[in-house]
């Protein structure tokens, strides 16, 4: 009669539970985005000469230092800025640069030989090796002129092998690594200097100015290595020397997010004044509206489901050795803020045999269980502690102590009922509880995660023959 | 050893192979079904005339072990001879009723020896067991009870 009453009452909590949904959502912390600024890109007139009768090839026009606008960056608290100096560091550190670099300076030498000596194949094929090279250790953006050199080279070989759309490129490439680039008057062939003048034109209209990089798979290699997010390039053209462009690259997404004009100092530079009401305007869209925006970040208004189990037992058992139980347990909640969510939800528990075979028949216990979250977020990982309260409803259960009575049966002669055995009913607890644990979130909706849970019980005042619930558990859970 | 404590006497046990326990106590083959709780068990004790055709002996065919309690790994019951008639003729002396102990010393899971032992701790009887069940769910409820025929040892 036991045995049928307990699987009734198990089935019914299987339904109820299966029916039934803990909360995990989580905290979203805004974490100092690292930015840099690259060299100040100047652009010179688009009239000036390119060919002059003293020149030397790679010399430089006077960059402005952004000093000032990385100390202007750096006064906001939602931005790390890393110097660019330390930006290099960190490519020449993390990449293998030494044997390549000597090998791509080789490759680039091999190939402007192989040019002059009008080995066009070899000097292609030489300088698109030295390409390749320099472009697996960033050694273009670690060293333009070196990189000018090579497109040059490069363009040329193109040039004397008729492809003019590769000659274009490569050309505007070189002007993309050294703007200021000028040439010996007389030295180049007519055609060689329209294709230059010709690839200058197009530099000047075309070239991607916001990134350090014109071919997209280094840009990547730079993103992957640099360990900045965004970055920031002060362009001068001094066709407009009243006017800077300020661009603003996000390498995680590998995409422009700003492009604005401002009034210029006389020094190349933006404005203070204009250049503090961008950088709010920056700040305040794309740290801060960015974040509710985003998916990760909004993950604690979710809701989530939980599925857990475990071990339980309780401080206080009717048998005579510890009472052990397995625990399953389903908790929905959702979250109110970062750092607290509500949760409820159900917990079936079943003994398993005690030492002694006390109880005739297994316990059964259901919870039902609510409560608030405190929370914090470090990373992948979720810790928290929630206070609660919660009903245990538990069956009738039989105690027996005497082993005549387990054996023969509660209805033998041998067994005493009145002194060895107890019955009790079904017996309904209401309590407090906490529990403590973390989560680790293997994906933006899928965590695991383990929890420790004591509690006592209140009502009734007296006769409990159980209390103080423990259990230690492990969980699943899915965020929506 | 048997997997915990609580298994370690729980099951059948019969004599041993061509064992047939002799002695001034039980004279025939011997069945034992014991449920261990613990460090408490009970059981019944089976004495047949035979280990083939098991005939429940005529002097008394079952009897009670209670009270049983384990140390280590030997448990102890009180026999009751309450119901065994003839037996308890035999063992009444000048008109009182005299209390054995059996006892069963595990040797290994699937085997004990067992030994009768009188109020004074003289051992009565001495017989080796064999393990046929070792567990309590194999143990049916007409095995535990004596019931056999027409000869009921209710105590």
């Amino acid at each position: 009669m036991i045995k049928r009453r307990t699987q009734y009452f198990l089935a019914l909590l299987l339904v109820l539970m299966t029916s039934g949904p803990t909360l995990a959502a989580e905290a979203g912390h805004v974490i100092a985005k690292r930015v840099t600024v690259l060299p100040v890109r100047v652009l010179p007139r688009s009239d000036r000469p390119l060919f002059v009768t003293e020149s030397a090839p790679g010399q430089n026009i006077e960059r402005p230092d952004t000093t000032p606008l990385e100390q202007e960056l750096a006064k906001q608290p939602e931005l790390d800025v890393v110097p660019w100096s330390q930006v290099l560091a960190t490519l020449r550190n993390s990449v293998n640069v030494a044997e390549t670099d000597a090998l791509t300076r080789s490759s680039i030498e091999l190939g402007i030989d192989e040019y002059k000596s009008l080995k066009l194949d070899k000097a292609q094929k030489s300088l698109l090796r030295a390409q390749e090279l320099m472009h697996s250790v960033l050694l273009g953006i670690r060293d333009p002129d070196l990189a000018s050199k090579l497109y040059l080279h490069l363009g040329l070989v193109y040039l004397e092998q008729g492809d003019q759309d590769q000659a274009r490129i490569a050309l505007g490439t070189m002007f993309f690594y050294n703007p200021g680039r000028t040439f010996p008057a007389g030295y180049y062939s007519p055609a060689v200097e329209t294709a230059l003048t010709s690839a200058y034109s197009d530099f000047l209209r075309l070239a991607p100015l916001d990134r350090p990089v014109v071919d997209g798979k280094t840009l990547k290699s730079f993103a992957n290595n640099a360990g900045i997010s965004q970055l920031f390039t002060v362009v001068v053209r001094q066709d407009h020397p009243s006017q800077v462009q300020v661009h603003v690259f996000d390498l995680k997404r590998m995409v422009p997010v700003h492009n604005v004009q401002l009034r210029a100092t006389s020094k190349g530079l933006p404005h203070p004044d204009p250049f503090e009401r961008f950088i709010s305007r920056y700040v305040a869209c794309e740290i801060f509206e960015r974040f509710p925006a985003n998916p990760w970040d909004r993950r604690f208004r979710r809701a989530s489901l939980e599925l857990n189990g475990g071990y339980h037992t309780y401080g206080r058992f009717p048998t005579r050795s510890i009472l052990h139980n397995t625990s399953i347990a389903l908790f929905v909640g959702r979250g109110l803020s970062p750092h607290v969510a509500i949760y409820g939800g159900l917990n079936l528990l079943t003994s398993v045999e005690d030492q002694n075979k006390d109880l005739s028949d297994r316990l059964v216990s259901m919870r039902f269980m609510g409560g608030i979250e405190f929370r914090t977020r470090v990373q992948r990982f979720t810790f928290f502690f929630s206070p609660g309260a919660e009903t245990n409803i538990m069956s009738g259960f039989q105690v027996l102590t005497s082993p005549e009575c387990k054996f023969f049966g509660i209805d033998h002669p041998l067994c005493e009922q009145s002194s060895n055995v107890r019955d009790s009913g079904l017996q309904l607890l209401m309590g407090i509880n906490a529990s403590a644990g973390m989560r680790y979130h293997m994906t933006n909706s899928i965590y695991l995660g383990v929890r420790g849970i004591a509690g006592m019980y209140l009502v009734p005042l007296s006769g409990k023959k159980v209390d103080y619930p423990l259990g230690g558990w492990t969980a699943v859970g899915f965020e929506f | 050893m048997a997997c915990g404590p609580s298994d370690e006497f729980t099951g059948r046990w019969e004599s041993a192979e061509n064992g047939q326990a002799s002695g001034s106590v039980l004279n025939g083959y011997l069945e034992i079904v014991v449920g261990q709780y613990g460090n408490d068990a009970s059981g019944v004790l089976r004495v047949y005339d035979d280990p083939f055709l098991k005939f429940p002996s005529a002097q008394c065919p079952c009897m009670y072990l209670v009270d049983g309690k384990i140390r280590g790994t030997t448990v102890t019951f009180v026999l009751n001879f309450e119901h065994c008639t003839a037996m308890v003729a035999d063992h009444t002396h000048e008109g009182e009723k005299t209390s054995y102990v059996l006892s069963l010393d595990s040797l290994s899971d699937f085997s004990a020896a067992g030994r009768i032992l009188d109020a004074n701790a003289n051992e009565l009887q001495i017989f080796d067991l064999d393990r046929i069940e070792y567990e309590d769910e194999l143990i049916d409820e007409v095995e535990r009870t004596c019931v056999m025929g027409s000869q009921q040892g209710n105590p």
